[in-house]
């Protein structure tokens, strides 16, 4: 082999160094220069993480070989902020808080960049083009198209409103769009995620996976691998010296496969040398004799007698059959006066995270055994893997790092079981960085869903009875599926009163990959259902789409369908406001598209035709409209906050610390939606300093209180009441301190924005001060909140039960195109209203509600993890097809506060639920349309276009337009 | 991951040549990397080791394009990006403009070469169809005694099917010559999964060329890739075009002369009525890009604005 002699300036810095021949120059910049704010998304030129300047031209470095870049002048995203000084372009997504996990980011800000640096005059439609290399999973694109315009138009001096934060007006942090603290650093590509960090003596780890869907392992034979020089160890399940097992609810799935694979891509056993390659090569001398057994991919066949058994304690292969019962729906059947029944299916759909798994484990001086990782959960991770490394609990330790995009992806421990023994068996720090590939095969997917769906209706639109029977393939473990099943079966029909409802969800095992946690946790199929139902229905009586969710929804004092009694119920609102923003002209879903005078209102974006930098201006029309229809559909939601149908709980320390700053150490997960933010927006508000002022702590099981997972849209309303209640002691204590120094009644202090008074009089002194007061009285002012929410668990026949104690409501409306040549459906405008019940940062909650809507429409339109025999062929960017900035719609988003009565703060949450009505409302749009009802999911061209064939007749305006051209 | 041996970078066509001829066995040209690099990764080829890998991007002799005579010549090293960069390019090829804003995305057009894409013989390639209608024409370079062999194929019999071309293990492509079309309308049509990165299910190339008085077409040159193992021309249609009125009855017509050409094993229907809609689609634009425009798409454009 031959070496590489690289001569190259680096951001300025001339740089002369050795690089393997085959090196790319991701590989040199991150492993030789220890640049890693370019991030390895995907490796394959589909994601954009990985973009650097290259002589000024924008290249995706994990495409270039570092022989090319050699003698050039490279610029990486570290070289952007000069002397500390973020950028235009940087500071525009500080502004705009166009930054959420961060992870897509750095490359987001080069593409942006360049983006200037070739026209600083692009208009939006251009700026779209030029980012469309880059994929961001969290934000769905909007801000981000925002912060490149706020920095043009502040470069070109004609910025006109310059994006502000609002506290100043309003008294209060709460309620302000406050920026993200975690903005700088992730702009700036200097935060450090666990595939960025580095331990000195660290070892590489590389998993070999089983190719096999479902066989027993006969012999596993590691002994030539651990003789090649450079391996420090192999690990098998031999190795784990406790109880074997994890998963969210059974623990069902060994760290690396025990006797028996049970889907391809399982890990059956690990190496840890000193470099990747090593590793790699060890992986293929390993021997592992299979003897396959008989597999199934269907979860209906895996229901039947006789199926091949997967797991021994579920010999029918159910992980889960929830069950809900209310009232008699045979009787109101009989009596209908219309009855619509549909089967409706889902497909698997991939997190996509821009950040791959990764992580680091060590054994520390205190024969602590931590592993640092991007965790959704280590509360529950740590209790785990006490168990399978049979420790003390207070022997290991989790971290969470820098989450780069989780969407319930990251709730199972599928690696970090393996890093922690190899770290014990090495005595040596271990990395593992995985690959999209290897992300995308071994880690789980949303439950593809199968429902047949049976409504009773009478004539003035009142749904009488339900009938919804939805079996989800949970894959070969159980993972979440247990509650994905259960939370489907709650919100199965919809926020509407329905008096006789009969649910049945069940949770299949077979050896596809394993189907987990994803946003919305199975409220996405059941209600893109519902969703269809009810448009159907619609159709059939002439009614209104609004009209016929008004005349059944949840009002105050309803039952929901597992019998819980709803105090406030805010449905109404959130239907109005979605009707209003939208302009709704009112009528019946009959395929009123081709004449409805609501649409092409400036909610909407342009038609995407591409080009923008090419084509004369008269001509952008024209392209964009021939043989294309629109339409509008819209879906209303429900969900709810928290863990579901139990107790949930969470717990938060805090200080108020010298010089009037502020402590706050909880384990809260920031996984990209800017928790961190909110929180000291919060702990100012109850504390009286500036968000500025607050330090939140680290998520790490050793150092903070327990907050547990990231996920059940529960961290503002858990963490964030928490914290305040905490904050709440800690001021306590404080102001009593105060109050005796002033010799005032404690009642009357006050504090805001790094003051404190005593009201009606003349005692004001900074925090600053005011602690210093504390201390020198003897006191520190620290607190600790717990708060409870109460969920009681579901009967195990009927489902009754009260699952959650805050309830939020959204409805979106979609305006469609679709193209009759090639059956491709463009979403031009979203109008979405959430309830949140109270906004603590106005712009995080939008962000949330682009991110989800993009997430819906992928869900709709594009996304389809595809399997052959538990094999899948999307294991990859390039087919598993995600939605680019030139595939989103304008999104418009009204936020609608209906507080919680039951919690201090009254906020509720919007992490999951602005996922939820985006694709039955895409659907129903390109009904209104064309008229073909799309029932599977998802809406691909040819799926649009085959349906649309089948509905032609000699007069139908699909075929005069085809004619016509 | 794509690991080699050895990286060479020779900076002349002989050098190069001379280092393909004495490369070991497995031994790749390699340009942009764009199809290469991620071809050896999991789920494709998995890890790839080459001997040696011949970096031909600096080799100065394959750089730029030229005009000559009623043709222009596009170097190897020519990438997708100089379509939309550079003015003459776009005047005198009009369909590759279009071409180039759909291909892939800003970063990876600036790497991939045209040369490249034609190699890998993809049936999906939206270089192979546009240069099929421009009637491209292959210009490879080999060594032999010492000195340098050349020779020319046509676009149309170098892509032989899926990653196989006329091409042999001791040649480099030197550069595609191709009409110069100057005055003729371009466009390309394209439908995959989504807008950008997209590769394609079906795509179109589509030149015009009116009559002077407007009325008739003079030239029309249609290529579709997607619809089978290599890009075909649509020979029928545009016969039956030349010479034909402007009109969108006679496009409607040549819409419907697709018989057997979708020869794709999936999505055959899908395609043959994508294929029937492209056609009009296209010829529309390109026509459009010259500033004609049919009376019936005025109105239908209002109809639908
Ligand atoms: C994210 C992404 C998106 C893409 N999108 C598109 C798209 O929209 N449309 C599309 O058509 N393609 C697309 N591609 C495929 C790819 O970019 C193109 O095929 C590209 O044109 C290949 O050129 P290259 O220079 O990168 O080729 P390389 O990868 O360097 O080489 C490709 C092949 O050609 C050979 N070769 C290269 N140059 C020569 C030469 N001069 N003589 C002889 N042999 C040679 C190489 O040995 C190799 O076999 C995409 C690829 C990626 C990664
Ligand atoms: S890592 Fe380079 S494009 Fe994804
Ligand atoms: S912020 Fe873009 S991927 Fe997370």
């Amino acid at each position: 082999m031959r070496n590489l002699e690289m001569n190259l300036t680096v951001n300025g810095r001339k740089v002369s160094k050795l690089a393997k021949p085959h090196a790319r120059l991701i590989d040199f910049l991150r492993d030789e220069l220890n640049l890693t704010g370019t991030k390895e998304g995907c490796g394959a030129g589909e994601c954009g993480t990985c973009s650097v300047f290259l002589d000024g031209r924008l290249v995706k470095s994990c495409l270039l070989p570092a022989a090319k870049a050699n003698g050039s002048e490279i610029e990486t995203v570290e070289s952007l902020a000069k002397a500390g000084r973020l950028s235009a372009l940087q500071k525009g997504f500080y502004e705009t808080g166009a930054s959420q996990c961060g992870y897509c980011i750095p490359g987001m800000v080069m593409a942006a960049t360049a983006t200037l640096r070739e026209n600083p005059n692009a208009g939006l439609e251009e700026i779209k083009e030029r980012l469309g290399g880059n994929i961001c999973r969290c934000t769905g694109y909007s801000k981000i198209f925002e912060a490149v315009e706020i920095a043009r138009d502040s470069l070109n001096c004609s910025l006109q409103n310059p994006v502000d934060e609002g506290f100043f007006s309003s008294g209060s942090f709460i309620g302000t769009s406050v920026r993200r603290m975690d903005a700088p650093s992730k702009v700036s590509g200097r935060l450090k995620y666990a595939g960025d960090m580095i331990y000195p003596d660290m070892l590489h780890m590389q998993v070999l996976r089983s190719q096999h869907a479902h066989a027993r392992i006969t012999s596993i034979d590691t002994s030539e691998a651990e003789r090649i020089p450079g391996v420090a160890c192999v690990i098998t399940a031999e190795d784990v010296p406790g109880k074997d097992g994890f998963g969210v609810f059974v623990h069902d799935q060994p760290v690396m496969a025990r006797g028996v694979v049970r889907y391809v891509g399982e890990a059956v056993a690990a190496v840890a040398a000193e470099d990747i390659d090593t590793a790699k090569s060890a992986l293929e001398r390993i021997a592992v004799a299979y003897e396959p057994l008989p597999a199934v991919f269907n979860p209906q066949e895996a229901m039947q007698a006789g199926a091949p058994v997967i797991h021994d304690y579920a010999p029918d292969n159910i992980v889960k059959h929830i069950p809900v019962r209310k009232g008699d729906t045979k009787r109101e059947f009989s009596r209908a006066d219309l009855i619509v029944e549909e089967t409706f299916r889902t497909q698997p759909v991939e997190h996509a995270y821009l950040e791959p798994e990764a992580g680091i484990a060590n054994v520390d001086y205190d024969d602590v055994v931590t592993v640092i990782s991007p965790s959704q959960n280590i509360t529950h991770h740590r209790h785990m893997l006490a168990k399978i490394i049979d420790k003390p609990i207070n022997k290991v330790r989790f971290i969470m790092s820098p989450v780069g995009g989780g969407f319930g992806g990251k709730e199972d421990m599928i690696y970090q079981g393996m890093l922690a023994l190899a770290a014990m068996k090495s005595d040596r720090p271990v990395r593992l960085v995985y690959t999209r590939e290897e992300s995308i095969v071994s880690t789980a997917k949303r439950h593809p869903a199968t429902i047949q769906y049976r409504m009773a209706l009478n004539s003035t639109g009142k749904v009488t009875a339900a009938e919804f029977r939805m079996v989800s393939d949970g894959g070969a473990y159980g993972m979440s599926t247990e509650g994905v099943m259960r939370k489907a079966a709650i919100l199965s029909c919809g926020p509407y009163d329905i008096p006789n409802v009969k649910v049945d969800t069940i949770g299949v095992y077979t050896n596809n990959t394993p189907s987990g946690a994803f946003r919305t946790f199975g409220a996405m199929q059941a209600q893109f259902a519902t969703e269809s139902m009810l448009d159907i229905a619609a159709g059939r009586l002439g009614l209104d789409p609004f009209e016929i969710r008004r005349r059944n929804m949840m009002r105050e004092g309803s039952l929901t369908h597992t019998r819980q009694k709803l105090g406030t119920v805010s449905i109404d609102r959130v239907l109005d406001a979605a009707e209003r923003s939208s302009h709704w002209e009112y009528g019946a879903p009959t395929v009123r598209g081709p004449t409805r005078k609501d649409l092409g209102t400036d909610g909407n974006r342009l038609p995407c035709t591409l080009g923008a930098r090419i084509r004369r201006g008269d001509q952008f029309k024209s392209g964009a409209s021939r043989s294309k229809v629109r339409g509008r559909g819209m879906a209303a939601s429900w969900y709810g906050i928290a863990r579901t149908a139990t107790i949930d709980r969470a717990g938060a320390w805090v200080e108020l610390d010298d010089g009037g700053t502020a402590k706050v150490v909880t384990g809260v997960t920031e996984i990209g939606e800017g928790i961190l933010t909110l929180l000291a927006q919060i702990a100012a508000d109850e504390l009286g300093v500036r968000p500025q002022d607050v330090t939140i702590g680290d998520n790490d099981t050793a150092r903070s209180p327990e907050a547990a997972h990231a996920g059940a849209t529960r961290q503002t309303y858990m963490i964030g009441n928490s914290v305040a209640l905490a904050c709440r002691e800690a001021r306590s204590r404080l102001d009593a301190e105060i109050a005796d120094h002033w010799n005032v009644p404690v009642e009357i202090v006050e504090a805001f924005n790094g003051e404190i008074w005593a009201k009606g009089t003349n005692f004001k002194t900074t925090m600053e001060d005011a602690v210093d007061i504390a201390k020198r009285r003897g006191i520190v002012p620290v607190g600790s909140g717990t708060f409870t929410a109460k969920g009681t668990g579901l009967d195990p026949v009927d489902g009754s039960g009260s699952p959650w104690q805050a309830y939020v409501y959204g409805c979106q409306v979609a305006e469609v195109e679709v193209d009759l040549v090639t059956g491709e459906v463009q979403v031009l405008g979203i109008w979405a209203a959430h309830d949140v019940g109270r906004a603590i940062n106005p712009r995080g909650i939008e962000g949330q509600i682009e991110g989800g809507v993009v997430q819906g429409l992928g869900q709709a339109l594009m996304e389809h993890y595809k399997q052959v025999e538990g094999r899948t062929s999307t294991s990859g960017f390039a087919k598993y097809i995600l939605p680019t900035s030139l595939d989103v719609p304008k999104i418009n988003s009204t936020i609608i506060e209906d507080r919680d009565p039951l919690s201090p703060l009254g906020a509720k949450g919007i992490g999951e639920p602005s996922l939820v009505p985006t694709a039955p409302a895409i659907i129903n749009g390109i009904y209104d349309a064309v008229g073909i009802r799309i029932t599977s999911l998802p809406a691909t061209p040819e799926k649009v276009l085959e349906a649309l064939i089948e509905r032609r007749d000699p007069e139908s305006r699909m075929h005069l337009a085809i004619a016509a051209e | 991951m794509l690991y080699c041996e050895k990286y060479e970078m020779p900076e002349s066509l002989e050098c190069a040549l001379e280092l393909l001829a004495h490369a070991p066995e497995g031994s790749r040209l390699i340009a942009g990397g764009t199809d290469l690099l991620p071809w050896a990764r999991e789920g494709r080829a998995g890890d790839v080791a080459l001997p040696m890998l011949v970096d031909i991007t600096r080799v100065s002799e394959l750089d730029g394009f030229e005009p000559e005579g009623e043709k222009i010549r596009l170097g190897a090293n020519l990438v997708f990006q100089k379509f939309l960069e550079e003015k003459s390019l776009g005047n005198s090829l009009p369909c590759m403009p279009f071409c180039a804003v759909w291909f892939a995305d800003d970063q990876i057009r600036e790497q991939a070469t045209l040369v490249g894409n034609l190699v890998n013989a993809s049936p999906a390639a939206d270089g192979t169809s546009a240069m099929l209608a421009l009637n491209g024409i292959v210009e490879t370079a080999r060594l032999d005694g010492g000195k340098v062999f050349r020779r020319q194929v046509s676009v149309d019999e170098f892509v032989m099917g899926p990653g196989r071309t006329a091409l042999n293990s001791d040649e480099i492509v030197t550069g595609v010559l191709c009409d110069d079309l100057q005055g003729y309308g371009g466009a390309f049509e394209k439908v995959g999964h989504r807008r950008s990165l997209a590769i394609s299910t079906v795509c179109a190339a589509c030149l015009v060329k009116p009559s002077e008085d407007g009325r008739t077409f003079d030239d029309v040159r249609l290529a579709m890739a997607g619809i089978g193992p290599t890009p075909v021309r649509l020979i029928r249609s545009e016969m039956f075009l030349k010479g034909n009125e402007i009109s969108a009855r006679a496009i409607a017509s040549a819409s419907e002369m697709t018989a057997g050409l979708v020869k794709s094993r999936t999505r055959k229907e899908y395609r043959s009525h994508v294929v029937k809609g492209f056609i009009g689609r296209a010829i529309a634009n390109a026509l459009e890009n010259l500033g004609i425009r049919l009376p019936e798409m005025e109105r239908e454009d209002r109809a639908y604005a």
